[in-house]
């Protein structure tokens, strides 16, 4: 379980997290929707401990991570997740089957080379893949970079799963083979994850709870079907995505 | 003006404390962790090819203008060139060979570390290693640390043979000395701590090195444009340092009869 209270963080004077609250139970994807540039990736890299917040405490199974001052536990904690980073991050210098097989090669030091890769096909061809694995990350496709950022964080059966827009910029179809993944290690596999996504389609599809992020607060936190006929107008404005209501986009710096 | 001064010391003070920390990191990882073989040799091999040709070049034109620097000067003052082997000798492998290669060294090949380093700060390659199993310090500071200690002083020798080759050239084929007696100024004053003096400053300025361009790296924000500002800096830090711990180093050495 992960629970975040009360996080804040800012960036020089630029406020970005102003009080985050948010549980997220065994079991279940929760999904953080937001504007652009609300701080949902900024969110997702606290609960992992690659951000250390101004003020609030980040509780991964009761431990609080940003008070993990010693390596070693850091480690342990950071080992549980599998996370998509927004652009992949794949190792520039690895093939693409070297990048997928990366973490489990690290953190089971027992398993052997050709063990790793048979695990790393496997995990390509979930996320609908195939042939790749000697390519190197430089001869892929955006959409191809993403899924392969996707099967190397789930590449080591991670208990905690951190998806940064799964599905940007991959057609309807592949998305939704994502999208039934996500789904499906949910529901098979138990795992627990959190979703960042722009996609509402997806967000309806894979999450048990959505939470939207707003001026660095969450402001509302349902079930698809609660958000989706929701009253709440900010909520209502952002999901059905409308230009009119009360957000209101900056367009020129004197607004 | 004064609080300007302050802020810059201050900043000064608390990036040299931050790399620091992370030389700390370094011993700790190299320490606790097995050290990764294969990425160990793949770093010193990439140094040795990298820097072999542009060191050699640099050092035979070095040993090649200091011996005929010093005919000429002692022609002047003595009449006839008199210990060419043994200023040689004794510039190349007290300072410049290690000096000259470490700052080859830091142009080269620091550079290329700051700026791979820096990119995949900025790709959040870095990030990524940290839910992957390993850290950034042992997965690449370690490899890129241990091989430069290797290969510097490894570089530093082969420059001090290729320099009073130079040298050699020059004495004998334009000053008209007799080959014995260059090499007889060479070996007669060359000892072991002379040498030694040499390679410890070598190992050293490898750490500098290293360290530099692994923490500029490391600490890169700021996209392509960034990546350009690392680049730079660590090279400027790293040239700079070489050559002020050059002299405290020196001084150490000798006080210590180290050369
Ligand atoms: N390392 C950083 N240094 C300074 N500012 C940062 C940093 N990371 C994020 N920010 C700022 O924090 C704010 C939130 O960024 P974040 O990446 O979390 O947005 P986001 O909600 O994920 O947006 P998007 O949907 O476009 O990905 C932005 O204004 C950004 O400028
Ligand atoms: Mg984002």
């Amino acid at each position: 379980m992960i629970q975040i209270r009360n996080l804040w963080k800012k960036f020089g004077s630029r406020r970005v997290l102003c009080g985050v609250d948010l549980d997220i139970e065994e079991g279940e994807t929760i999904t953080i929707i937001g504007g652009s540039g609300t701080g949902k990736s900024v969110t997702l890299k606290h609960m992992v401990g690659l951000m250390a917040p101004d003020q609030g405490t980040i509780l991964v199974d009761g431990v609080d991570i940003a008070a993990v001052h010693h390596e070693e536990e850091l480690f342990k904690i950071q080992n549980k997740f599998g996370f998509l980073f927004q652009g992949a991050a794949l190792f520039d210098s690895l093939t693409v089957g070297e990048n997928v097989a990366f973490g489990l090669k690290n953190l089971r030091p027992g398993v052997s080379e050709r063990a790793a890769m048979n695990v790393a096909k496997e995990k390509l061809a979930l996320v609908g893949l195939h042939e790749v694995e000697h390519m190197k990350p430089s001869e892929l496709s955006g959409g191809m970079r993403k899924r392969v950022g996707l099967a190397r964080a789930i590449a080591h059966d991670p208990k905690y799963i951190v998806y940064d827009e799964p599905t940007t910029g991959l057609d309807p179809i592949t998305s939704d083979v994502i999208n039934e993944l996500i789904v499906e290690l949910r529901r098979k596999l138990g795992v627990t994850s959190v979703a960042v996504t722009h996609d509402m389609v997806s967000a309806y599809k894979i999450s048990t709870r959505i939470a939207m992020l707003y001026e660095g607060k969450i402001i509302a936190l349902g079930t698809p079907a609660e958000i989706q006929n929701t009253s709440n107008p900010y909520v209502k404005q952002f999901v059905t995505g409308s230009s009119h209501g009360p957000i209101k986009i900056k367009l020129r710096e004197s607004d | 003006m004064t609080s300007y001064l302050k802020e810059r010391w201050l900043a000064i003070l608390e990036t040299t404390g931050d790399a620091a920390m992370m030389v700390g990191d370094l011993f700790r990882s190299i320490l606790k962790y097995r050290v990764d073989g294969e990425l160990f040799f793949a770093q010193a091999g990439r140094i040795g090819v990298d820097s072999l040709a542009v060191v050699g070049i640099t050092s035979i034109f070095v040993g090649m203008v200091l011996a005929l620097q010093t005919g000429y000067s002692f022609m002047n003052v003595f009449g006839e060139p008199l210990y060419v082997g043994t200023v040689v000798g004794f510039s190349i492998f007290k300072e410049l060979g290690p000096v000259l290669t470490a700052i080859v060294v830091a142009g080269r090949i620091g550079a290329s570390i700051a700026a791979e380093l820096g990119t995949m700060k900025v790709t959040e390659q870095i990030d990524a290693l940290y839910t992957l199993g390993t850290s950034p310090t042992r997965y690449l500071g370690v490899p890129r640390f241990l091989a430069t200690a290797l290969m510097l002083p490894v570089l530093t020798i082969y420059a001090d043979f290729v320099g009073i080759l130079g040298g050699y050239i020059v004495a004998v084929g334009k000053l008209g000395i007799p080959a014995v007696v260059y090499w007889n100024d060479v070996l007669i004053n060359i000892d072991i701590e002379t040498v030694a003096h040499g390679l410890l400053k070598a190992v050293a300025f490898a750490a500098i090195v290293a360290v530099t361009a692994c923490y500029v790296g490391f600490t890169t924000s700021g996209g392509a444009e960034g990546v350009g500002r690392s680049t730079t800096k660590s090279v400027v830090v790293s040239m700079v340092s070489i050559l002020i711990s050059d002299y405290f180093l020196s001084a150490f050495l000798v006080a210590v009869g180290i050369g």
